[in-house]
């Protein structure tokens, strides 16, 4: 009987006799007082016993995350009429230019710009970090809204928001008067303001003036909100943030920003440790596959000395030294064992390092031929596996870069994109304007889906 | 988790920490208390013993080791309960060979003909060694638990093969 095959049994008897009702042993501790056994022995030093500290790891495939580049700007502007007791218009006995209302505009960057009756900004925040940029030296408070708008516009170019190379430039714009409808009045004259700068600085770009889903339009109405609202909250609840249907009446728009981004901020923290999870995951079963994988080759060695060592026919003389290199190399497969536990690629090199030690030292001066050919044998055989290993743990930590790589070429891409010179510019904006107002939310889903797959090309 | 990490955990009375100890571990406890007792019966129990001790000692422990820490109770737990059984049994049923008498083998054992075997044929420590060691302990860790030099562990282990090797070859 060979020395593996009584292993294998002893370890299956055990399996079969080992008890496994854990439900017992709690009952136990919650009924029970201890039993007093004293513990005298010392625990011995010397490093770890036992298993060492060992990172939990999880399976799967690294996936690059989709890129949340400012590939269509939205400047939100959130134009709030402060009503006058008493005083309608501008000036005395002439109408107000415009009716109260505000703006609800989306995203990145995102500011919101209160101005009066007269179309005077009267205040500007920022609804986002980008829009702290967007909004950083500008001085718009006093203003009037065409100015206010061209002055932000000229920032959004400085800042690449707006670029010639892209075909994605856009601006969602949709006024909304206070009692809740919509203001086409204002809607217009920004629409119109910013398709003379799209045109005056020959960029591709759309002014999105509207929802025109009629879906989202009946389930806004039903909650009391405006479509663009009603859109931006479902945006938030699809990142997996939660709002009482009481709330989307009352919710502010910076308010809904503010959640939004918390919301992105950490998807992306949590996608980024579930991706280094999975990746220390990966490493780890390389190394545990590298472990086994290197005892199998000792096993080969213990296998030559149980069966064949001395000619097969062993003497009394002969067991002392037989039992010898069985301890030798069951040394040296315990340090195969480690390589299941290194931490790092340098670790497993070292324990590899010493593991060859150790066979050398039992090949010196054996005098077994065929044992010291056996142990070259294994010694080539656990460098292979170990160089194996070490590419592919190496390919394994590219990957990080390559989806880094990766956000950089789709930022390229974008900003490389060429276009075509004899479309004539009002009915390209025509014609995206149509793709991208069908439901401002499902324009983004879109886009979304666009870059990731991209990122997967 | 590593089990030095979890023993905080069963300090505080944690039950899914408690889980992760036994399943990691009740073969390893299982096989030192056998290797002691050579009933499994006794050993079963004796199992069920460490691990409520260790529900109410976890909190003594401190640094790292909590293996060798859990298998030297049921090593002591397993040595108590012999000789407790040695005072109150009439007949000299179970003698441990460290007091200086002989073990026999529980008839009704339910085992595999190599446990068994080894039960029955090894003596102390070779008998630990081989439970210990093909439960998953690793040289280095059993040398700790029985207080043996690792070289000594290693060379115990290998001759006690040997003797399994003969004796089941004898038997077939």
């Amino acid at each position: 009987m060979k020395r593996s095959e009584i292993e294998r049994q002893l370890k299956n008897d055990l399996a079969a006799s080992a008890p496994s009702d854990f439900a017992s042993v709690l009952a136990r501790c919650e009924r029970e007082k201890p039993v007093s056994v004293l513990v005298t022995e010392p625990v011995l030093a010397g490093g770890n016993v036992g298993e060492t500290a060992h990172d939990h790891r999880h399976g799967g495939k690294l996936r690059a995350l989709a890129v949340s580049f400012a590939a269509i700007l939205f400047i939100v502007l959130s134009l709030v009429w402060i009503f006058r007791s008493g005083s309608v218009g501008g000036v005395k006995g002439k109408p107000a230019p415009f009716s109260n209302g505000y703006f609800v505009l989306d995203i990145n960057p995102s500011v919101e710009l209160s101005y009066d009756k007269n179309g005077k900004i009267t205040e500007a925040a920022a609804l986002n970090d980008d829009g702290e940029v967007l909004l950083y030296g500008t001085e718009l408070v006093g203003k009037a809204y065409t100015q206010a708008t061209g002055i932000l516009f000229e920032r959004c170019l400085e800042l690449g928001y707006f670029s010639a190379a892209r075909e994605d430039n856009a601006i969602l714009a949709s006024a909304t008067s206070n009692d809740g409808g919509r203001d086409e009045k204002m809607t217009e004259q920004i629409k119109t303001l910013f398709s003379e700068k799209f045109s005056a600085y020959k960029l591709r770009g759309v002014v999105i003036t509207g929802v025109s889903n009629p879906e989202l339009e009946t389930e806004a109405q039903k909650h009391g909100v405006d479509a663009q609202k009603y859109a931006l909250i479902q945006s938030y609840l699809a990142l997996g943030g939660a709002l009482a249907e009481s709330e989307y009446a009352s919710i502010t728009i910076r308010e809904l920003y503010a959640k939004i981004s918390e919301k992105e901020a950490a998807i992306k923290e949590a996608e980024k440790l579930a991706l280094e999870a999975q990746k220390l995951v990966l490493q780890g079963e390389l190394l545990e596959g590298l472990s086994e994988a290197v005892e199998d080759v000792l096993d080969g060695l213990t296998e030559y000395i149980d069966r064949d060592f001395g000619g097969g026919a062993f003497r009394p003389a002969d067991e002392h030294k037989k039992h010898y290199y069985e301890s030798k190399i069951e040394e040296i497969a315990e340090y195969a064992e480690e390589i299941g536990d290194a931490r790092t690629a340098e670790d497993c090199g070292r324990i590899v390092e010493k593991i060859f030690r150790s066979l050398d030292g039992l090949q010196k001066g054996e005098p077994d031929q065929t044992f010291r050919i056996l142990i070259e044998s294994a010694k080539i055989s656990i460098q292979t596996l170990f160089v194996s290993f070490e590419e592919v743990n190496k390919a394994l930590n590219n990957k990080k870069a390559t989806a880094e790589e990766i956000e950089a070429a789709r930022k390229d891409k974008f900003d490389r994109d060429v276009f075509e010179e004899d479309e004539d510019w009002e009915d390209w904006q025509e014609k995206h304007e149509e793709d991208f107002s069908s439901s401002w939310y499902d324009y983004k889903n879109r886009w979304q889906q666009a870059r990731e797959r991209d990122l997967d090309d | 988790m590593s089990l030095d990490s979890l023993a905080p955990k069963i300090a505080r009375h944690d039950e899914k920490a408690f889980a992760e100890l036994y399943e990691k571990t009740r073969r390893l406890v299982f096989s030192v208390c056998l290797g002691v007792v050579k009933n499994s019966a006794l050993a079963e129990e004796l199992t069920q013993d460490v691990f409520v001790i260790v529900w109410s000692r976890a909190g003594e422990f401190r640094g790292k080791g909590f293996k060798t820490w859990l298998l030297t109770i049921a090593r002591n737990s397993s040595i108590n309960a012999l000789k407790k059984a040695r005072r109150e049994t009439a007949t000299d049923f179970f003698e441990n060979e460290h007091l200086g008498g002989r073990y026999t083998v529980d008839e009704q054992i339910e085992t595999g003909a190599v446990l068994k075997a080894a039960l029955d044929k090894l003596g102390e420590p070779d008998r630990q060694i081989v439970l210990m060691k093909n439960a998953g302990l690793k040289m280095k860790e059993i040398a700790q638990v029985l207080g043996l030099p690792r070289g000594t562990a290693s060379w115990r282990y290998s001759v006690a093969i040997d003797v399994l090797k003969k004796e089941l070859e004898g038997v077939e």
